[in-house]
């Protein structure tokens, strides 16, 4: 990419994260709210844990400690999702509803790109720092050994993880070409991923298998998580990588083949 | 009572326009509570016991609990919320009909659709793993499983209207609601029994309505409410309908007067 395609997308973006901390501002006390609530809801997580670590030593092979770490990696993992794409693709449908796609399209710029980064969820910037505290103070809590390498290993598999989530949402979402209301569908995607906050080892083999292709829940958090504690083999991250490679070309491949479906419904 | 036999019926007729639709939402509503039977299964893997259930009730217990609340929870908070903020409201004034009525047949509705999709769910997962799933057989259980499912949805419907009637005062209201999802998440069994949670959060539980929403129900459909704590049991949540009945109907009354009605 050229230097001066770079900075056009990179003012773009920036044109977008001011609107963003612009509309936020109009909600301060909501968003204090959300915010806190966002708290007590990892909470009620934490409480999830405790119960069933009340009733057992490990989970499927995984510590409390390891377990924790995994839940907060889940939901960091949705923080970064929140922050770069977050709502964005999702509302494709109502865009092919309304004929506002048509907007998109007739911008020089790339019509995925807007669609993609239109609206910042600048709250999730505030709640990853939360969460990240909240995982410093469980790894000194439990005493977790964490090594450079490890920590590095599992940053670098989360970008993969949030590759293949963008390659999916952009799978799905493009469906709406097609089927034009898809929340249901989306909703059902959506209720999966909450599949993700756990050891990938309870579940039945075919149910992992599905998590690491089709459905791939297992790639925001366990996979991040299992490296960081060594449990992901090193062809396992090799794997990581070429899926999403492969993933984001097929999703690419796709959102350019139905965006040639669109008949505007506007225009 | 004809004008709300047609909101019910009318409500029947628009979900099934799109029936995939409905199909994915309650797979969707079921699904959630489908992640803990297999952590629990993995418990009892490593030879561990959890403290009052066999391997059968606690699967049981999210398949009653996956049941009950595709029968009996409600989400008509944001319904009447986008009615009152929206000035959707002016429409039901204009018409000779009861608002919290007319709402409470269309809810109604709904969850008759739902009634079907979960009796399909129960007999799918009876029939194919058998092995983990717990049926109530006595006709009493039965009886007293659907009368705890009724006050469910009494109660979960209540509780939304309290909630969706805020937006008279508040406007936007979704910090409410999400306060509220977060409260029925930890109260209401869904996570885990109640019986499985710190000895505090049970007292807590006591003072609250949440544990008629889904642990309740589904301890009566794994048949462990006896008939001591039965009368006991329904005349409590006879109490909160009440209760919640009235408070729903005070708010409606205050906040009518409040009412702007946008877009008339």
């Amino acid at each position: 990419m050229k230097a001066g395609v770079f900075k056009r997308y990179w003012k773009v973006y920036k044109i977008f994260f001011a609107n963003s901390i612009s509309y936020i501002s109009q909600f301060k006390t909501e968003s204090f709210i959300r915010i806190f609530l966002n708290f007590a809801w990892v909470l009620s997580l934490f409480l999830t844990i405790e119960i069933i670590f009340n009733q057992t030593q490990k989970l499927g092979g995984w510590q409390k400690s390891e377990v924790y770490v995994l839940m907060l990696f889940w939901i960091i993992a949705d923080e970064v999702w929140g922050f770069f794409v977050g709502v964005n693709l999702t509302n494709l449908s109502q865009l092919i509803r309304t004929g506002e796609l048509d907007f998109h399209l007739t911008k020089p710029i790339n019509s995925l790109f807007v669609i993609s980064t239109k609206f910042i969820q600048i709250r999730s910037i505030l709640r990853f720092f939360i969460e990240i505290i909240l995982l410093i103070i469980i790894v000194i809590k439990f005493n977790i050994p964490i090594t450079t390498w490890g920590a590095i290993l599992a940053a670098l598999l989360l970008i993969g993880a949030m590759i293949i989530l963008y390659a999916f949402e952009i799978l799905v979402n493009s469906l709406s070409f097609w089927l034009i209301k898809i929340d249901a569908l989306y909703d059902l995607y959506a209720t999966f991923f909450q599949f993700g906050r756990f050891p990938l080892e309870v579940f039945p083999k075919t149910l992992k298998i599905i998590f690491l292709t089709t459905i791939p829940i297992a790639f925001s958090a366990y996979v991040p998580t299992a490296a960081l504690f060594g449990k992901w083999p090193w062809y396992g991250t090799l794997y990581v990588f070429a899926f999403a490679a492969l993933s984001l070309f097929c999703a690419l491949k796709f959102w350019n083949f139905a965006l040639k479906k669109y008949s505007s419904a506007s225009s | 009572m004809k004008k709300y036999w047609f909101a019910f019926t009318a409500t029947i007729k628009n979900h099934l326009i799109y029936p995939g639709q409905l199909l994915a939402w309650s797979i969707s509503d079921i699904f959630y509570f489908a992640i803990f039977p297999f952590v629990w299964l993995a418990v009892y893997a490593s030879g561990d016991q959890v403290t009052g259930y066999s391997r059968l009730e606690i699967v049981s217990y999210y398949i009653a609990v996956a049941l009950v609340s595709a029968i009996s929870i409600t989400h008509n908070s944001r319904a009447i919320r986008d009615d009152i903020h929206q000035g959707h409201l002016n429409s039901f004034l204009a018409r000779p009909l009861n608002y919290l009525l007319y709402k409470f047949t269309d809810t109604l509705g709904y969850k008759f659709i739902s009634l079907f999709i979960a009796g399909i769910m129960l007999l799918s997962s009876k029939l194919i793993f058998s092995s983990y799933v717990k049926i109530p057989f006595s006709f009493l259980s039965i009886l007293i499983f659907i009368g705890l499912a009724i006050i469910a949805f009494l109660i979960s419907f209540l509780v939304h209207s309290v909630i969706g009637l805020t937006a008279f005062w508040t406007g936007e209201n979704s910090g409410i609601q999400n306060f509220y999802y977060l409260i029925f998440s930890v109260f209401s069994g869904g996570l885990a029994p109640l019986a499985l949670f710190p000895e505090y959060l049970q007292i807590a539980s006591n003072y609250l309505p949440f544990k008629y929403l889904l642990y309740l129900p589904a301890e009566a459909f794994l048949e462990r409410v006896n008939s001591v704590q039965t009368s006991k049991v329904f005349a409590v949540g006879l109490i909160w309908i009440i209760v919640l009945l009235g408070v729903a109907i005070l708010m409606w009354r205050k906040g009518i007067k409040t009412y702007e009605g946008r877009g008339i």
